[in-house]
């Protein structure tokens, strides 16, 4: 039984909350933008203290907004040793076979792993503050014009739409494979990392096979109730675009537009 | 390898924030080589017992013993537990995953100590106890079977490690009346070859023909245990809405309304039949 | 996959669609829900073997033994009974219908 899957939908009240999902979607865009583009101090500042205020505004807790990136730890460190340790072959700090530690590298490799941090932390608040329903709804919206260049938009916003509603039974569903395999004597929390790679497929393929089942079965559903080219669907509510939905647009384009300018 | 269960509690936090008690305070203890069925509606907490039983989740509070060692103890070997425990989750061929069944098979056995050729051995035990021809299945792929045949070759995925107990949670769901039928003569047949077998189950029938004691969970806790003859006559002593009555049970309710009372000790097909033959022969009837 | 009270709650809704005017298709191999249809489409390996009321093909023992099916428990009660020299009025199909049964017998002595 696990306790607060990081990423999930906490309902709330806050002006995050209240946010058009759109813009929402729209200001994550920009702001990683912004965060690629710091190139300075500066920069960094002007982001760090945005996401801080976003998190205040959110209302959530800010344990559960960092949560996730605790677990990204490993992935993380490898982000920043192959960063570390290949960057510059020039002027190594210390060099053994292939490896060339740099503090050129050391500094490009904090950098990276900086903006996945933060990126990570504003996807968290999209997710937290954004119902998927709400959030698949955005997605269609914002996917619309890529009709006029011959995109199918409405099968392609489906398919976001129904993947991210199976997130959650694929995780039970994982939850009772991992069960099972462990009950077999796989050792997904050893302390070797060899063990604990080796874990991963008898988790990950029965996954994907379930995955692939339970599509099949909702396709044959689907088709059954008459789906054809959602021509005929009902859409959702489209509410118009209100004062702090414009605000979060502009202050969120002009941060962007700082950083480009700061890059000078 | 018997087990004994003291006070025995697992609660958790869902991710609402609600706290919810799924075992409350279960003692009782089960011996080697016995049938042992646990019986109760859905959400008792069936599940979460045999889990802990099996050693895949840490008990809130309480302890756990086999044959005299708390398996949650410090140091307690879990690699010989997972060798010495089968268990058999729901819909088990959803489990598959490897290249081919013979890899599927000796999963288990990777950590189990044995050499290569012991763990062979054991794998062409396994399947053939399944009724399968080893050189002809061992290099297909378990994904390209059919859903019978999975479920065999999962099930022989537990078995390879020779489990001196083996536990399994509602083994015969969604399978049609024969192979429900071969499945628990197969169990049947291990059980008498020595393995302690514990069953969950929601088919009373199931539980109230093959098992030969039985545990009740009502909302976490045990509210009955004992030999399961003596256990379904107690559920039917209870208000008439209780959960587990066997069907020959039922029957008996309803002829004693129609004023043909039967014995209320009447639990199997087998005891209402030779019931209702006396009965109704008397007196040169029929 | 549901749990007996499950199945319980679906077979309502299909009686209470019944009910309605819909006509219900329901596949399964549990025979005791076949048991209130109007009618049984008996298949084996792709063929059907029979089609008729519940009362004819559920009772007919060779013809579930051929369709790898289980009859009824009150079916296999009739049968067993019968061998022993009782022998009730009709095969009944549900446990209702075998104590009906039971009780007609009973009051004839």
């Amino acid at each position: 039984m696990r306790t607060l899957p990081t990423g999930q939908y906490i309902p709330g009240h806050s002006l995050l909350h209240k946010l058009d999902a759109r813009v929402k979607i729209l200001c994550l865009v920009l702001f990683i933008a912004a965060i690629i583009g710091a190139a300075s101090i500066w920069g960094y500042t002007l982001v760090l203290v945005t996401i801080a205020g976003l998190i205040l505004l959110s209302e959530l807790p800010i344990r559960s907004v960092v949560g996730s990136i605790r677990r990204m730890g490993l992935f993380l460190l490898v982000i920043f040793m192959m960063n570390a340790l290949f960057f510059d072959q020039e002027n190594p700090l210390a060099s053994w076979w292939i490896f060339h530690l740099s503090s050129g590298g050391m500094k490009q490799g904090f950098s990276v792993v900086g903006n996945v941090v933060l990126i990570l932390m504003l996807g968290n608040l999209l997710t937290m503050t954004t119902s998927p329903t709400q959030v698949t709804t955005a997605l269609e919206s914002l996917i619309k014009p890529l009709a006029l260049i011959g995109v199918p938009t409405e099968e392609v916003a489906m398919i976001i739409s129904v993947a991210i509603q199976f997130i959650p039974t694929l995780m039970t569903e994982t939850e009772s494979i991992k069960r099972a395999q462990l009950a077999r004597g796989a050792r997904f929390e050893s302390k070797k990392l060899t063990e604990r790679a080796a874990s991963f497929i008898p988790l990950v393929v029965p996954i994907f096979i379930s995955a692939i089942r339970r599509a099949d079965e909702l396709a044959l559903a689907m088709e059954a109730r008459g789906y054809r080219n959602a021509k005929n669907r009902t859409k959702g509510k489209k509410e118009p675009l209100v004062l702090h939905d414009y605000s979060a647009l502009t202050i969120s384009a002009s941060i962007c537009l700082i950083q480009f300018l700061l890059l000078r | 390898m018997s087990i004994t269960i003291e006070n025995l509690s697992y609660s958790y936090v869902q991710h609402s924030g609600e706290k919810i008690a799924a075992l409350k305070g279960v003692s009782c203890s089960i011996e080697v080589g016995d049938f042992v069925g646990i019986m109760g509606p859905t959400g008792c907490g069936k599940t979460t017992l045999l889990q802990l039983l099996a050693g895949l989740l840490s008990p809130t509070s309480g302890h756990i013993y086999l044959h005299g060692d708390d398996i949650n103890a410090k140091g307690y070997d879990r690699n010989s537990l997972r060798q010495t425990i089968g268990v058999l989750f729901q819909y088990p061929e959803y489990q598959l995953f490897a290249t081919t069944v013979e890899k599927d098979v000796a999963f288990g056995l990777k950590h189990s100590g044995l050499c290569r050729d012991e763990i062979n051995a054991n794998v062409k035990w396994a399947l053939e106890t399944m009724g399968f021809e080893f050189e002809k299945i061992r290099h297909q792929s378990p994904l390209a079977l059919s859903g019978g045949e999975k479920r065999r070759v999962a099930i022989a995925g537990v078995l390879a490690t020779k489990p001196k107990i083996l536990m399994f949670d509602e083994p015969i769901a969604g399978l049609d009346p024969y192979g429900r039928q071969s499945f628990l003569h197969f169990i049947t047949q291990m059980n008498q070859s020595g393995t302690t077998v514990i069953m969950v189950s929601h088919n009373i029938e199931a539980l109230c023909e093959y098992t030969r004691h039985l545990l009740v969970l009502e909302q976490g806790k045990l509210i009955d245990s004992g030999a399961t003859r003596d256990v379904f006559g107690r559920r039917k002593q209870m208000a008439s809405g209780a959960f587990g009555q066997t069907e020959a049970q039922k029957i008996v309710t309803m002829l004693s309304e129609g004023a043909l009372a039967l014995s209320p000790a009447i639990v199997t097909y087998d005891d209402l039949l030779s019931a209702l033959k006396q009965e109704l022969t008397r007196g040169g009837m029929g | 996959m549901l749990d007996p009270s499950g199945r319980q709650e679906v077979i309502k809704i299909m009686h209470k669609l019944h009910k309605a005017g819909k006509t219900i298709i329901a596949i399964t191999h549990y025979v005791e829900e076949a048991v209130t249809a109007d009618k049984i489409i008996l298949m084996h390996q792709g063929r059907v073997l029979s089609c008729g009321k519940p009362q004819a093909i559920l009772s007919n023992l060779e013809l579930m033994e051929a369709a790898e099916l289980m009859v009824p428990m009150p079916v296999r009660l009739y049968y067993d009974l019968q061998q022993a020299g009782v022998h009730l009025n009709r095969c009944p199909l549900t446990d209702e219908e075998l104590v009906e049964e039971i009780c007609q017998l009973r009051s004839k002595t």
